[in-house]
């Protein structure tokens, strides 16, 4: 994948929420496969919602949303999921691991929740790849529950890309983490991204963190231009 | 559907207590009122099967039901004696086949059952091993008694004291087993047959002692007035009856006052039946006529009446768990609403979820089905000797 292809195109989206608080235009966005980008601004601005519309979790009133080369905005509601789970990878502030899975289960949960991808030996030794490369190779077998905050983020990205996402979309991916396993989070982060070609988008608080990303965004208003 | 079971196993395995506890909660909830049910079916089944192969009983006046277990299963208290007269007085009536009943005594837990050979006609017991009762002293062993007691042909029993503190009381007497019967699966196969003067023995009624007109036995003399000679205790008697002792052994008494604790009589028609239980309805008579077939269904008529009420009673508290099993899983689900929603969110079939979810419900409530299933059939299977146990004991 190059640099040059657009892995997002957003044209003309407007969404609001159904009570009408909130409202949040983007005219015109694109990202570049491989590109990282940041996004910040206030609270309450559209950051989350952004990355929701992205995923095709949920959809726009108005415009178009090109992911990965897929109109996510004119997919059914199982095809954007099947896109979301094969093309998208989803890293939350709070990790949403399953408390009651292992290491290896909870990077491998993609392919248990999703009837099409086949759970086969190739997957399995791609998730075992991903947990050593993210430093966990030694607690494979052990419950999420009994891991550090920056062992879970960690799981969560290898569950992000076992499946071979394009696109990661990140909400906050450090928030809960002290300033060590921020780096050590993000370090990990970064180079499976780089090394993968994969296109990041990160909704961040932590201004610190901003010069590793190829662009950043800032959510100042209800409208983005980018 | 691999993987739908095993999201939903996991989940089961790793909250073992609170599946424990659903498991429990849908077991009961079913085996409680369908195995009380086919433990009244067959407590039923029981219980009338052989008071309707047993149409009279005659015993001493107490306690119908008491006599009526007595006669059937040889369980509960031994009845009150009657005078072996009262046999004969049947016997000789010509109205009935009788049978009498001697169930006082026991080797170890087995009850010894003093009767007579037409008692093995009348439950339709036949050898597996050996011969049938010839000689006094002989004992023939029902199947469980001889697994029970680890005996067989050819082997001794001994009857068990009463009070082993009474050095006064009853002494033991060794038998030599000279038959095994073959499984009836019912109180016969617990039991040791002897002849009914052999329950006498033991009762000390007969006995065999050392001939006290030899030489060695002039020692315990005390004295002897005619036929009459006293002795003391130094004169040896005979504790096994053997071809060498047998001649010895001879009863002191009438043995028409001899106890006995029951008769089975079967009457040769309806008629002969009226007429023997017409006999016993004097007020000043001693002896009582049942008819087990009654007795029994008023015992049963309780128990029914018991099973409605506990079985009210489980379906109502039934329902109080099922409330709590649903108000449990509702919880559960709630407290899961992070983790379904981040399945959904990350791709996750809606399907898929549902499934795991449903899965998660259906193998708790299969398991509670099993369970009871399998205890239903344990009582089923073990159901006539809880009933002994419960009831007849």
């Amino acid at each position: 994948m190059t640099r040059n292809a657009a892995a997002i195109r957003i044209q003309n989206l407007d969404f609001r929420y159904r009570d009408g608080a909130f409202r949040l235009r983007v005219p015109e966005m694109q990202v570049a496969a491989g590109e990282t980008l940041a996004v910040i601004g206030p609270s309450g601005t559209g950051k989350t919602t952004l990355l929701n519309l992205l995923a095709g979790v949920v959809l726009p009133d108005q415009g178009s949303i090109h992911v990965t080369g897929a109109e996510v905005t004119a997919l059914a509601e199982n095809a954007r999921r099947a896109h979301r789970i094969r093309r998208i990878g989803l890293v939350f502030q709070e990790f949403e691991l399953i408390s009651y899975l292992d290491v290896t289960d909870n990077v491998l949960l993609p392919y248990r929740i999703d009837p099409e991808l086949k759970l086969n030996a190739e997957a399995r030794a791609r998730a075992a790849e991903l947990i050593d490369q993210v430093g966990l190779d030694d607690k494979a077998r052990r419950r999420v529950t009994q891991l550090s905050q920056g062992e879970r983020q960690r799981v969560a990205i290898a569950r992000a890309l076992v499946t071979g996402a394009e696109v990661i979309l990140a909400d906050e991916p450090t928030g809960n983490l002290d300033p060590d396993n921020k780096a050590k989070v993000l370090d990990i982060l970064f180079a499976q991204v780089r090394s993968r070609g994969v296109t990041l988008i990160a909704v961040t608080h932590d201004h610190g963190l901003l010069d590793r990303f190829d662009r950043v965004v800032s959510f100042d208003g209800q409208e983005v231009g980018l | 559907m691999k993987d739908v079971l095993y999201l939903a196993w996991r989940y089961l395995a790793s909250h073992r207590v609170l599946t424990s506890v659903l498991v429990f909660a849908i077991t009961l909830i079913l085996f409680l009122p369908v195995g009380l049910r086919v433990l009244v079916k067959q407590s039923e089944r029981e219980l009338t099967t052989r008071a309707t192969a047993t149409p009279l009983v005659l015993g001493e006046k107490g306690s119908p039901l008491e006599l009526a277990l007595n006669t059937l299963y040889f369980a509960a208290d031994t009845p009150p004696t009657m005078p072996y007269a009262e046999f004969e007085r049947v016997a000789d009536s010509g109205l009935a086949l009788v049978v009498p009943l001697h169930t006082r005594f026991r080797v170890r837990n087995q009850p010894i059952v003093g009767t007579s050979i037409d008692y093995f006609d009348l439950r339709g017991l036949t050898l597996a091993e050996g011969r049938q009762l010839a000689v006094l002293g002989d004992c023939v062993l029902g199947a469980s008694a001889a697994r029970k007691l680890a005996a067989g042909v050819g082997d001794h029993v001994v009857s068990s004291p009463e009070n082993v503190f009474d050095i006064a009381g009853i002494y033991p007497l060794k038998m030599p087993v000279v038959g095994v019967l073959k499984r009836s699966h019912g109180p016969d196969d617990d039991a040791v047959f002897v002849d009914l003067k052999s329950a006498w023995v033991i009762e000390g009624l007969g006995h065999g002692h050392q001939d006290l007109s030899r030489p060695e036995a002039a020692s315990g003399v005390l004295k002897r007035e005619g036929d009459t000679v006293i002795a003391n205790a130094s004169v040896l008697q005979y504790n096994e009856i053997t071809p060498d002792n047998s001649d010895s052994f001879h009863f002191h008494g009438d043995l028409g006052d001899f106890p006995i604790q029951a008769v089975i009589a079967t009457p040769h028609d309806e008629r002969a039946s009226a007429l023997l239980q017409g006999r016993y309805l004097g007020d000043d008579e001693r002896i009582q006529v049942i008819r087990p077939l009654e007795v029994m269904t008023e015992l049963l008529d309780t128990i029914l009446t018991v099973q409605t009420y506990v079985v009210t009673a489980v379906v109502v508290i039934g329902l109080a768990t099922l409330s709590t099993g649903v108000l449990v899983i509702v919880l559960s689900l709630r407290l899961r609403k992070r983790e379904i929603e981040t399945m959904i969110k990350i791709g996750g079939s809606r399907g898929r979820v549902v499934a795991v979810l449903t899965t998660e419900i259906v193998t708790v409530l299969g398991l509670g089905v099993l369970l009871a299933a399998g205890l239903t059939g344990m009582t089923a299977a073990f159901g006539p000797a809880l009933i002994r146990i419960l009831i007849l004991s």
